[in-house]
């Protein structure tokens, strides 16, 4: 398998003001393989919304290199390019949905890639279909909820036909149902349509699941691993300020008490083990 | 003194197509000095119910007495029901404006006609009250904050007011766990100091965790009504409300299907881990 997004010594600041610069990453070594499903967990401030917008190419790396999809993001003829291969889903859908009709909205990225209008037309259908909202093709999106919003906001980025989709804290507003809503197509855009995810969040419930788990800390890679090798790093948890999910955190605290469970992150199991 | 709700109902946009009956019928009361939350699923007509009782919705059917006083007559005094009853709105860091953390926080008592020398006081003590350090928040801009500490100071601007009862829409949405938990503190000694809470959450494991009294909304009724030892040992009827169960529950649950005996009154998460603490520590002792 080839890697998707390489960086290597990758630095990135923002300008405080005329003089000073704040670094918000710094010398980062990150591999994501191609169809892989990665969660980058860290804090507010960590740095992991600034790495996101280096993917897209929306900020550009101080030092170092950051390759997207074989092309390397510094390279200002390229972006177009890594745009398309890379789709990004923001954090609030009223701040990405663009036309007052969904299916207008959708049909804004390949209307601007200049594709015929039949292949248009088929995107539109497909991408619909995928965050299963066919029905929604004539509403109006300030109608919908807002875990309905971002799907519309996901199908507009599939129209692109992305290999790479970022989801950039997109399940933080939405409530209970919206979350699950919104990880289980996901998961589903990763398993079924090949797509490579990287999912940034502070909810550690959301890398259950993951193939690959990193988490930030000051701009700097804490610790990568399988969510097991994460959430059941007690060190790593204290250090990161990271809630880890119930059942992590149940193991954990009980292996304090000089109880030892085996290390699990689903209830049902953990539920069996205590009775043993 | 308290809530009291009587046969409240509330109809939007009335006499068109879109009619739909937010609230039907519903009574009932909240003590002083209670912790009480209010869980339904989207829809159920929570929000509109506190918009209500917070006297910021008119034209609805029955009674709602706060304290004894009905403000929706004309003569009762609104500034009064401001000094009573304090609101905090989803993502309430929105409504920061001012130019200062401290003009923020004061804009609420000042509005209330309290003299500068009061008002300088209960932002003083507002500010401290949500744990943040007024020396050094008080002449920052409200948006240099972290994310964290703006719904803090947002919550400040209405403690300002020192109302004695506070109602939270979704308090704790968007914060990261770590906030949530030392927000939750703050609001916990809030109602030990007598002030009464009435919290709107979608997360079960934190209205399990705080509140003494639920109140389960369905399509604009009360659907369930108890402690959360109750309600949460009553996983039919909250799934047939559309709620999930807090996650102590749902373990508690499974553990219950493989034989092993948990008190139904534990629901906490510090509760379960002492109890399992013990019973397996002993276990592990006999061998």
């Amino acid at each position: 398998m080839s890697n998707i997004v390489e960086a290597k010594n990758l630095s990135f600041s923002y300008p405080l003001d005329e003089n000073e610069r704040i670094f918000a990453l710094k010398e980062l070594n990150i591999e994501i393989e191609k169809g892989s499903f990665t969660v980058i967990l860290g804090k507010n401030g960590s740095g992991k919304s600034s790495f996101a917008k280096l993917i897209n190419a929306l900020n550009r790396p101080d030092e170092g290199t950051l390759t997207v999809a074989g092309m390397d993001t510094s390279n200002e003829s390229d972006t177009i390019e890594i745009r398309k291969n890379a789709g990004m889903v923001f954090q609030n859908p009223d701040n990405q949905l663009v036309a007052t009709i969904v299916e207008e909205d959708i049909a804004f990225g390949p209307e601007n890639l200049g594709l015929p209008r039949e292949e248009i037309r088929e995107r539109i259908g497909y991408a619909l279909k995928v965050v299963n909202m066919s029905q929604y093709l004539k509403h109006a999106p300030h109608m919908l909820s807002g875990g309905q919003k971002q799907r519309i906001a996901i199908a507009g980025v599939l129209a692109m036909k992305p290999q790479l989709i970022i989801f950039d804290e997109s399940t933080a507003m939405l409530d209970p149902k919206g979350r699950k809503d919104i990880m289980n197509i996901m998961h589903e855009l990763n398993r079924n349509e090949g797509i490579t995810i990287i999912h940034i969040t502070h909810y550690m419930e959301e890398a259950v699941g993951a193939d690959k788990v990193i988490v930030f800390r000051k701009g700097r890679i804490l610790k990568e691993g399988t969510p097991e090798e994460i959430f059941f790093d007690k060190e790593l948890l204290r250090e990161s300020g990271l809630v880890p999910t119930f059942e992590a955190r149940l193991i954990n605290d009980l292996e304090d008490r000089g109880i030892d469970l085996d290390k699990t992150l689903d209830m049902e199991r953990l539920a069996g083990e205590i009775c043993r | 003194m308290s809530i009291i709700v009587e046969n409240l109902s509330y109809t939007y946009m009335e006499g068109t197509p879109f009619e739909h009956l937010a609230v039907d019928d519903i009574s009932l009361e909240i003590k002083d000095g209670e912790f009480v939350g209010i869980i339904g699923h989207t829809g159920s007509g929570k929000s509109t119910l506190i918009q209500i009782i917070s006297g910021l919705l008119k034209g609805y059917k029955g009674n709602v007495l706060i304290n004894g006083v009905d403000y929706s007559d004309k003569k009762a005094d609104k500034k009064a029901l401001r000094r009573t009853l304090g609101v905090v709105f989803q993502y309430p860091e929105y409504q920061l404006f001012e130019e200062t953390v401290e003009k923020d926080v004061a804009y609420g008592p000042k509005k209330l006609g309290f003299s500068e020398e009061e008002t300088a006081l209960r932002v003083r003590n507002a500010i401290e009250l949500v744990g943040l350090d007024y020396e050094e928040v008080k002449d920052k801009s409200p948006f240099a904050l972290s994310g964290g500490q703006k719904r803090k100071a947002a919550i400040a601007g209405v403690l300002s007011m020192d109302p004695d009862i506070l109602i939270l829409d979704e308090p704790i949405a968007g914060l990261d766990p770590a906030g949530r938990e030392s927000f939750m503190e703050i609001i916990k000694d809030l109602n030990t100091t007598g002030k009464t809470i009435i919290m709107i959450s979608h997360n079960m494991d934190n209205i399990a965790e705080y509140t003494e009294k639920i109140f389960v909304l369905k399509n604009g009724r009360i659907f369930m009504e108890g402690s959360p030892v109750q309600i949460f040992n009553d996983y039919e009827k909250l799934l047939e409300a559309d709620l999930d169960l807090p996650d102590v529950v749902r373990f508690c649950r499974f553990a219950r299907e493989n034989g092993v005996e948990i008190p139904k009154d534990i629901i906490r998460y510090k509760d379960l881990l002492s109890y399992l603490g013990e019973k397996l520590g002993r276990m592990k002792h006999d061998i």
